[in-house]
C-alpha cells in the first residue's frame, strides 16, 4: 500500500510541475533568442540602433519631406487610367465587386476571407479619413471608399443566408460580376446609357486587376487540361501537349508579347479581331498556362496509383476518377506552387506596359514622364506602386497559407 | 463458426455453377511470366483463401479478375460476363466485385462518409440521401458509425480498413476480394478487421481472400489455394491443405509460416 501511495504521489507531483518561469513568456523569449550569448546581445543592440535610424530617417521622409501630391493629384488616373470622367461611375461600380465578393465569402471561408474582408472594411474608411486633398475626386472619392465598407457588409449579410453562403455560389458570383463587369466597362457602340469605351482608355490598377483575374481564370483550367493531356494515352494529344508546354516555357514572355501583337492579327480571321489589350492577355495566358501545366503535372504525379485502383475497382469512370479523386488531391498537393504562379502572373501583367498599354505600373510611369511637375516624384510614386503590389500579393499568399492549414487538418 | 462455413459450402454444392470461371489464364510483365495457365472455378457463396510465397502471382491473379491488371491469354467469366477489352463488360464486372486493398486506399481528401457514398452516387446514381443512408448502414455493420464525419487520416489502420470494407460493400457487389487486408496493420488491429470479414462470410458473401492468416482460413474458408511461381500448386479444403498437404512445396511453405 505504501508503495502504491508513493507512486501515485510522484505522478501527481510530475503532473503539477511547471516549466521554469524565466524560459516562458515574452521575457523568456527575449532572453533565449536575443540575449543568450554576449555576441548575440551585441548583435541585438546593433540591429536596434540600425532600426532606430532607419525608422527615424524613413519615417521623417514619409511624413515631412515626401511630396505625396503626385499620388493625390493623380489618384483617378492611377486607379482607372484615361477612362472618361463622365463614365467614371462605371469603373467605380465594377471595382466594387471586390469588396462585395469578399463580404460574401466571409462566412464561407471564415479564416482568410473574413480577415481580408475586415482588413478592407477597416482600411477604406481610414484612407477616406486621411487629412490630404484628393484633387480629382475630392469628397466623392471619400464617399466611394466608404462604399467599399458598405459593400463588404452587404456581401456579409447576403452570404449569411443559406442560398449564397456556399463556396460554389461565391465563386459563381465572382465570375458573373467579373465577366459582367468587362461588358459593363466596354459598353455598346449604339447605347445611350452605356456608351462604348475602348480598352485604349482603360488603365491603371483596374487594368492590372482585370488582366490578372482573366489570366488566372483562363490559364488555370488550360494548365490543368495540358497537364492531363501530357499524361494521355493518345499519342497525338500527348505530343501536342508536350510541344505546347515546352515551346511556351522556353520562350521569354516579352517575345511572346511581341509575337501575339504581330502574329494574331495575321492569323485570326477578321471577325475575331482583338484589341491590343486582349492580345497582351493572350500572351500572358500562353506563358502562364504552360507553367501552370507543369505545376499541375507535379501534383498529378504525387497521387499514389492505389487511389486510381481503388476508384477503378469501385467501377468509377475515367472522367469521374480524374475530377473527383485525382485532381482534388493533385491540386491540393501543389497548391503553394499554383498560388505562386498566380502571384507571378499578377506581377507579370506589368510587361504589357512595354507595348504602350497602361497597366498600373505603366500608368505610374506615364504620369511621371507626363508633366514636369512630377519629374522628381519617382520615389513617392514607385513606393506607392510597390506597396499596392505587395498588398495584393500578400493577400494571395495568406489565402494560400490558410487553405494549406485547413487542408492539413483534414488529411491529418 | 465452422458450421456456417459448411452451410455456405452446401449452398455452393446445390448450384455448382461457378460465379467466377477462369480458364488457362496467362499474364506477363514484360518478359516475366507471372501467371502460367491458371484455371479455377469459384462458386456462389464460396470463401476462397489464396496463399503462397511473395511473387507467386496471387495478388496479380485477383487483380486480373476486375481488370486492374490485363491478362494476355485465357478467359475470365464473372457471373456469365466475359472479361474482355470491352469497357461495358469491365464496368459491369467491376460493379459485381468489391475490392479491399492491403494499403486501404481510402480517398484522403474525403470524409469517411463521402468515401463510401461517392461511388454509389456516381456509378449507381443514388441520391445523396439514399447513398448516405446506405453508407451509415454499412458503417454500422463494420462497427464505426461514429467516425462518419472524420477524415481517413484521423483513423487508426484497423478503422481505415473497416471503412474500406464498408466502401466496397456499399456498391452492393456479389463478390468481395481482399488483397492481403491485414498485412499493413499493427498486430492489435488485425482482429478487428478479421472479425468484420468473418461476419461478412457468415452472411453468405462470395469471398476471395489473399492472406496468410491461417486461423482465419481455417475458420472461414471453403477451399484454399496455394500459389507458387504463377501456378496453382494445391487446392482443397482447409483440412486437406493445412493438415495433409500433398505437395512438397506446400509443406515447406506452411512449415515456414506456421512456426
Amino acid at each position: 500500500m505504501a508503495d502504491r501511495a508513493s507512486v501515485t504521489g510522484v505522478a501527481d507531483v510530475a503532473d503539477q510541475v511547471r516549466p521554469p518561469v524565466a524560459s516562458t513568456g515574452p521575457l523568456g523569449w527575449v532572453r533565449a533568442n536575443l540575449l543568450d550569448t554576449w555576441y548575440n546581445a551585441l548583435l541585438t543592440l546593433g540591429v536596434l540602433v540600425a532600426l532606430y535610424y532607419l525608422v527615424r530617417g524613413f519615417g521623417g521622409w514619409v511624413l515631412l519631406t515626401a511630396e505625396w501630391a503626385v499620388l493625390t493629384q493623380n489618384l483617378q488616373v492611377l486607379l482607372v487610367g484615361q477612362y472618361p470622367d463622365e463614365e467614371i461611375w462605371r469603373a467605380g461600380a465594377v471595382m466594387l465587386a471586390l469588396p462585395f465578393v469578399l463580404g460574401l465569402g466571409w462566412s464561407v471561408w471564415p479564416g482568410f476571407c473574413r480577415r481580408l474582408a475586415i482588413s478592407l472594411a477597416v482600411a477604406a474608411p481610414l484612407v477616406a479619413a486621411l487629412p490630404v486633398e484628393f484633387a480629382s475626386l475630392a469628397a466623392g472619392f471619400r464617399v466611394y471608399l466608404l462604399l467599399n465598407t458598405v459593400l463588404v457588409g452587404a456581401g456579409w449579410l447576403l452570404g449569411r443566408s443559406t442560398v449564397f453562403g456556399s463556396a460554389r455560389s461565391v465563386l459563381a458570383t465572382w465570375l458573373v460580376l467579373f465577366l459582367g463587369g468587362l461588358v459593363f466597362l466596354r459598353g455598346f457602340a449604339a447605347s445611350e446609357a452605356l456608351p462604348f469605351v475602348g480598352t485604349k482608355q482603360w488603365g491603371g490598377l483596374m487594368v492590372t486587376l482585370l488582366l490578372s483575374q482573366a489570366g488566372i481564370v483562363i490559364s488555370f483550367p488550360l494548365g490543368i487540361l495540358f497537364a492531363l493531356g501530357r499524361r494521355s494515352s493518345m499519342a497525338f494529344v500527348r505530343v501536342a501537349c508536350v510541344a505546347y508546354i515546352e515551346v511556351l516555357r522556353g520562350t521569354p514572355i516579352l517575345a511572346l508579347l511581341f509575337v501575339t501583337q504581330v502574329l494574331l492579327p495575321l492569323l485570326l480571321p477578321d471577325w475575331m479581331d482583338m484589341d491590343r489589350l486582349t492580345r497582351g492577355l493572350v500572351a500572358l495566358i500562353l506563358n502562364n498556362s504552360a507553367y501552370m501545366a507543369e505545376n499541375v503535372r507535379g501534383g498529378l504525379q504525387s497521387v499514389p496509383s492505389g487511389q486510381l485502383e481503388a476508384a477503378r475497382a469501385l467501377g468509377m469512370r475515367v472522367h469521374h476518377i480524374t475530377a473527383r479523386i485525382v485532381l482534388p488531391q493533385a491540386l491540393r498537393n501543389v497548391l503553394p506552387a499554383i498560388v505562386g504562379q498566380f502571384i507571378i502572373l499578377f506581377k507579370d501583367t506589368a510587361v504589357i506596359s512595354l507595348l504602350g498599354l497602361l497597366d498600373f505600373l505603366g500608368t505610374a510611369n506615364a504620369i511621371l514622364s507626363g508633366r514636369q511637375q512630377w519629374f522628381n516624384a519617382e520615389i513617392e510614386m514607385f513606393l506607392f506602386v510597390a506597396a499596392v503590389y505587395w498588398v495584393f500579393t500578400y493577400a494571395m499568399t495568406s489565402v494560400s497559407r490558410a487553405i494549406e492549414r485547413s487542408m492539413s487538418k483534414g488529411v491529418g | 463458426m465452422a458450421q456456417t462455413g459448411d452451410k455456405a459450402n452446401g449452398q455452393g454444392h446445390e448450384e455448382r455453377n461457378g460465379i467466377i470461371v477462369v480458364r488457362e489464364l496467362h499474364k506477363w510483365f514484360g518478359d516475366f511470366h507471372v501467371l502460367r495457365g491458371i484455371s479455377m472455378e469459384i462458386y456462389e457463396g464460396e470463401k476462397m483463401v489464396i496463399f503462397g510465397p511473395s511473387g507467386s502471382g496471387k495478388s496479380t491473379f485477383i487483380r486480373t479478375l476486375n481488370r486492374l491488371e490485363e491478362h494476355q491469354r485465357g478467359d475470365i467469366f464473372v457471373d456469365g460476363i466475359e472479361l474482355s477489352a470491352d469497357i461495358r463488360n469491365i464496368d459491369a464486372i467491376r460493379s459485381e466485385i468489391g475490392m479491399v486493398f492491403q494499403s486501404f486506399n481510402l480517398f484522403p481528401h474525403l470524409t469517411v462518409i463521402d468515401n463510401i457514398t461517392l461511388a454509389p452516387m456516381l456509378v449507381r446514381h443514388l441520391s445523396k440521401d439514399d447513398a448516405g443512408t446506405l453508407a451509415m448502414q454499412y458503417l454500422e455493420r463494420v462497427g464505426i458509425p461514429e467516425q462518419a464525419a472524420k477524415y481517413p487520416g484521423q483513423l487508426s489502420g484497423g478503422q481505415q480498413q473497416r471503412v474500406a470494407i464498408a466502401r466496397a460493400l456499399a456498391m452492393q457487389p456479389k463478390i468481395m476480394m481482399f488483397d492481403e487486408p491485414t498485412s499493413a496493420l499493427d498486430p492489435e488491429m488485425i482482429k478487428e478487421v478479421l472479425d468484420v470479414m468473418v461476419e461478412l462470410a457468415e452472411s453468405g458473401m462470395t469471398m476471395i481472400v489473399v492472406t496468410h492468416e491461417m486461423g482465419f482460413a481455417r475458420q472461414v474458408a471453403d477451399r484454399m489455394v496455394m500459389f507458387d511461381e504463377g501456378k496453382v500448386v494445391e487446392i482443397g479444403t482447409p483440412k486437406e491443405v493445412l493438415e495433409h498437404p500433398r505437395h512438397e512445396r506446400t509443406k515447406q511453405f506452411l512449415a515456414q509460416i506456421l512456426t
